[in-house]
């Protein structure tokens, strides 16, 4: 097993126009608990189907983690104080590049925070020195896939990753995106 | 609202830090990196050596989880488990604070790698963090022993712990052991002189 290659650092929080993308505090773990349940991302609450806070410390310790081994990760997304999702970097082992991941509370969806946030985290990690990202996605994952496609990100085809069969989505580099928008 | 969302009394603990680095006569206790995993991969997949802890697994993803987490703990409460690297920079053993959310008390926690068992390490470095850990006023600390851990309970004895009770934690029981604060408290004062 290789170590880890050498990324840009993504800097520590970042600013849009409703939104704060801001480092992660114990204070978000309660709503972090919620998301990782509507998310089904513990194998523990996906057994029990309701939020669990020391699933959820776990989840918030591995997410801070991942900055302090790295230099970039998930940034906590702000609306007025609250925490709304997620988004950002991600490269655990065995991934093959850094992909964009997010998510949004279910009391949050609706008001464009994905397409905001995601914007954000593209410019910045083009403006730190990162290739154009990718996000992989479950095949049959009809909706994600079009949240995909609605941000701009381009099919790039299909790939094996932690087990199972992605579609792998490419999202345009800002400059890119100006030019063709 | 739902109780189990409620903030629990482990998140408003007053601050409580460690310094980052401990030198000990042959080891550096140190922060994590990403080039200490391939160790603690290969020690996630030996079933010898993990099955007071969980077990062995071969999802390198879910074992990669759990080392960011051991690094992030650091970040969420300002002390953790340290990497214990040998002079040489090899990866030896995790030693240090462990308190998880759900966890019932800061506990003093030790994990040696087989290869580098049976040469009083793991009691070099947990005596080190203990009187660190003392002389910055921390006034409780034990360590939860699986009853059939031999090697670990004796390290506990060496360290002046008494057992004191049982802990169920995951669906498990373990012994808690209660770390003798005030001979660490002399350990540590005699060694300044």
């Amino acid at each position: 097993m290789n170590a880890v290659p050498h990324r840009p650092a993504m800097p520590p929080a970042l600013a849009t126009q409703r939104l704060a993308l801001v480092p992660w505090r114990e204070d978000h773990c309660a709503r972090l608990a919620v998301l990782a349940a509507e998310e089904g991302m513990t194998r523990r609450q996906l057994a029990s189907g309701r939020p669990d806070l020391g699933c959820a410390w776990r989840l918030l310790a591995a997410i801070v983690g991942h900055w302090a081994l790295t230099g970039f990760g998930l940034y906590a997304v702000e609306h007025r104080g609250v925490l709304a999702g997620y988004v950002g970097l991600i490269e655990p082992i065995g991934w093959p590049e850094p992909e964009l991941c997010y998510a949004v509370c279910v009391d949050c969806r609706g008001k464009g925070f994905v397409a905001e946030s995601v914007r954000a985290v593209v410019t910045a990690a083009a403006g730190a020195g990162f290739a154009p990202l990718a996000s992989f996605v479950a095949v049959d994952n009809a909706p994600s896939r079009r949240v995909l496609e609605r941000l701009g990100a381009a099919y790039e085809g299909d790939s094996v990753l932690g087990g199972a069969v992605r579609a792998v989505y490419r999202h345009p580099h800002p400059a890119e995106e100006r030019m063709t928008g | 609202m739902n109780t189990i969302l409620a903030t629990p009394a482990s998140l408003t603990l007053p601050p409580f830090t460690m310094p980052s680095t401990i030198a000990t006569r042959r080891l550096r206790l140190v922060p994590w990196r990403s080039d200490h995993f391939p160790r603690v991969a290969v020690f996630n997949r030996d079933p010898r050596a993990t099955r007071f802890l969980g077990g062995a697994s071969t999802d390198d993803g879910a074992a990669w989880r759990a080392f960011a987490a051991i690094a992030g703990h650091w970040t969420l409460r300002g002390y953790g488990l340290y990497a214990v690297e040998e002079e040489s920079g090899l990866l030896v053993g995790g030693v240090g604070l462990y308190h998880p959310q759900d966890w019932p008390e800061p506990e003093l926690g030790y994990l040696l790698l087989p290869d580098r068992q049976g040469r009083g390490y793991a009691t070099e470095a947990a005596r080190a963090v203990r009187d660190a850990a003392m002389a910055r006023g921390l006034v409780r600390l034990a360590s939860f022993i699986h009853p059939e851990n031999r090697a670990s309970i004796r390290l506990a004895e060496r360290l002046g712990a008494r057992a004191e009770g049982t802990r169920d934690l995951y669906g498990t029981t373990f012994v808690r052991y209660c770390h003798d604060m005030a001979g660490a408290a002399h350990a540590s004062s005699s060694t300044l002189h």
